[in-house]
């Protein structure tokens, strides 16, 4: 596994396990976090995951559609951070 | 009278009454929207006392068509678009609507809505109502309750004059408008002339900083767990909010930890602290922090228009320092739960409607909120029932005995917490006892965690003592 897919693996068990459905780790990449029920709350807990997950920081005004969009605009923001 | 006469009352025509991302809807131009979709639904067969279904998010059509419904004198039942499957099959057996309201996408208007009649409703009555909102029942049910014209007006004024709502104010509404709570900020808007901004939801901080910003909003009104999630995004905002007057807190508790972040990361806004329920319309208690900083902790006075009282079990009035069930009434109270007359009549009494909520009141009136007797408590402003949660891990064959808890959280108020006891020979897993729940429950009512015990502690009757399980989370 490269790994970019491997981050990509990694960021779908972090949502899998926000959202308890297994869904997440098998939809299309570009699948929005709303569809897949990211809610308001659920957004805290997802930055404070991948925050954790990746050893990254990312800041509160990162928090926006262009980021936080689907697995896709995550995966890019988690590759941008990690060393 | 009808709900579109608010827009009338105060301000001029040509002032903005709705405002969402790029479009601005002035009060004449709303008023012309309402009239066009109320022409259009009498033309589809919606009559008075017809039941219309409203699933729509937060756009201006939802504005459009809950004005325009109150227009044809029918009845509205908005509910959130964004239910389970499962959730909103299950509303609609309870709802019988003959007309459902959903957004027109393909139009791509933002004031679009597509009318579709039902097969034919059934009969049921709403004698009265102007609005029937969903809410959780105390056994974890759905309940609709009944809300007259009079009611939401005159919550809607109560709630504008303690605000002092006047028509400069802007108010920024993130929460579900099919929630009492942002009904009743949207109507108290309108009521005093002032312009609502809308917002989808609260996904994203920074935008709802932006927004508050690029349109001055003087005024916004969240749960607890909203707050939380701004003041926590606050420092990400960078512009000062020079145009912020006041902050709303309502639909569950406000812990002093909070109250004080939210001091910190708004200075100089007045934070109100507000109690009610959607039984009341749904606003019956508020203080200002900022005026009564002694007070932190309260959930406040009675509003104009509501009366409560704090009563004792055998329904004689407790005293000062006592506790007791919080009883609401008024003209904005309830007038009835839709097509469930026997609930209605086990909750009211002389002193009105019997909130199963437990406070006591200081000598100066100040009331504060002890919590329930029954398993209910909120999680990001949804009502959890630990019974509703527990019926459903004892589904699971793998459990025998179950216990829900609430455990505090520091975004989500509290969440919902399962003791297990596992059925011997049988080897169920914490996820998948959780994956099990969330197939059947909304998100919030899903157990955060499971802790599997040998047995849980229980009463000479029986009874599992959940008072243990709570100091464990504490």
């Amino acid at each position: 596994m490269s790994p970019a897919a491997a981050q990509e693996r990694a960021i779908r068990e972090v949502l899998s396990a926000i959202t308890l459905s297994d869904e997440c780790l098998v939809v299309p990449r570009d699948i929005t976090l709303e569809a897949l029920g990211v809610d308001s709350a659920a957004m805290i807990e997802l930055l404070y995951a991948l925050e954790d997950r990746f050893s990254i920081q990312i800041g509160e005004h990162e928090v926006e559609p262009e980021h936080f969009a689907s697995i896709e605009t995550l995966a890019a923001l988690v590759a941008r951070k990690c060393p | 009278m009808s709900l579109k006469s608010l827009l009338c009352e105060r301000g001029n025509l040509q002032e903005p009454a709705l405002i969402f991302e790029d479009a601005t809807f002035s009060r004449g131009e709303l008023l012309g929207r309402v009239d066009d979709l109320a022409a259009r639904l009498r033309n589809a067969g919606v009559a008075p006392g017809s039941r219309v279904l409203l699933a729509l998010p937060n756009l201006p059509a939802f504005v459009i068509s809950l004005l325009a419904v109150n227009d044809c004198g029918a009845v509205v039942m908005p509910v959130n678009p964004a239910l389970s499957e499962d959730e909103r099959r299950r509303l609609a057996s309870l709802a019988r609507p003959h007309t459902i309201l959903t957004a027109d996408g393909d139009t791509g208007a933002l004031d679009g809505v597509r009318v579709s009649r039902t097969a034919e409703a059934e009969d049921a009555d709403a004698e009265g109502a102007a609005a029937i909102i969903f809410t959780s029942g105390t056994t974890g049910g759905q309940k609709g309750v009944m809300l007259s014209e009079t009611s939401l007006m005159a919550n809607a004024r109560a709630v504008a004059a303690y605000l002092r709502l006047a028509e400069h104010d802007r108010t920024l509404i993130f929460l579900p408008l099919s929630y009492a709570y942002a009904l009743s900020q949207l109507l108290s808007t309108f009521s005093a002339g002032g312009c609502v901004v809308l917002l989808p939801n609260l996904r994203y901080p920074v935008i709802a900083f932006r927004t508050m910003a690029e349109h001055r909003i003087t005024g916004f009104g969240g749960v607890p767990t909203s707050l939380a999630i701004l003041a926590r995004a606050r420092h990400a905002a960078g512009t000062p909010f020079d145009s912020l007057r006041y902050i709303l807190s309502a639909g569950g508790p406000l812990s002093s930890t909070l109250a004080e972040s939210v001091r910190q990361a708004f200075p100089g806004v007045e934070l109100f602290n507000n109690y009610g329920c959607t039984e009341i319309g749904p606003r019956a208690t508020t203080v200002s922090y900022a005026a009564h900083p002694d007070k932190i902790g309260s959930i406040g006075r009675a509003i104009p228009d509501v009366r409560v009282t704090i009563v004792r079990a055998d329904l004689s009035i407790a005293g000062v320092g006592e506790t007791g069930e919080i009883v609401l009434d008024g003209p904005s109270l309830m007038t009835g739960y839709y097509r469930d007359p026997e609930t209605t009549a086990t909750r009211m009494s002389r002193y009105g409607f019997h909130t199963g909520d437990y406070a006591y009141a200081d000598a100066d009136g100040f009331i504060y909120h002890q919590g329930r007797e029954d398993d209910i408590f909120k999680s990001a402003g949804e009502k959890v029932s630990a019974t509703e949660v527990e019926e459903v891990v004892l589904a699971h064959e793998g459990v025998v005995e179950a216990a829900v808890v609430s455990c505090p959280d520091a975004i989500l108020g509290a969440v919902p917490v399962v003791y297990a006891v596992r059925r011997p020979g049988m080897s169920v897993t914490d996820r998948e006892l959780q994956m099990f729940c969330a197939r059947r429950l909304a998100k919030h009512k899903v157990p955060r965690a499971v802790h599997f015990v040998d047995e849980l502690q229980k009463t000479a009757s029986g009874k599992i003592q959940k008072r243990f399980l709570r100091e464990l989370l504490q």
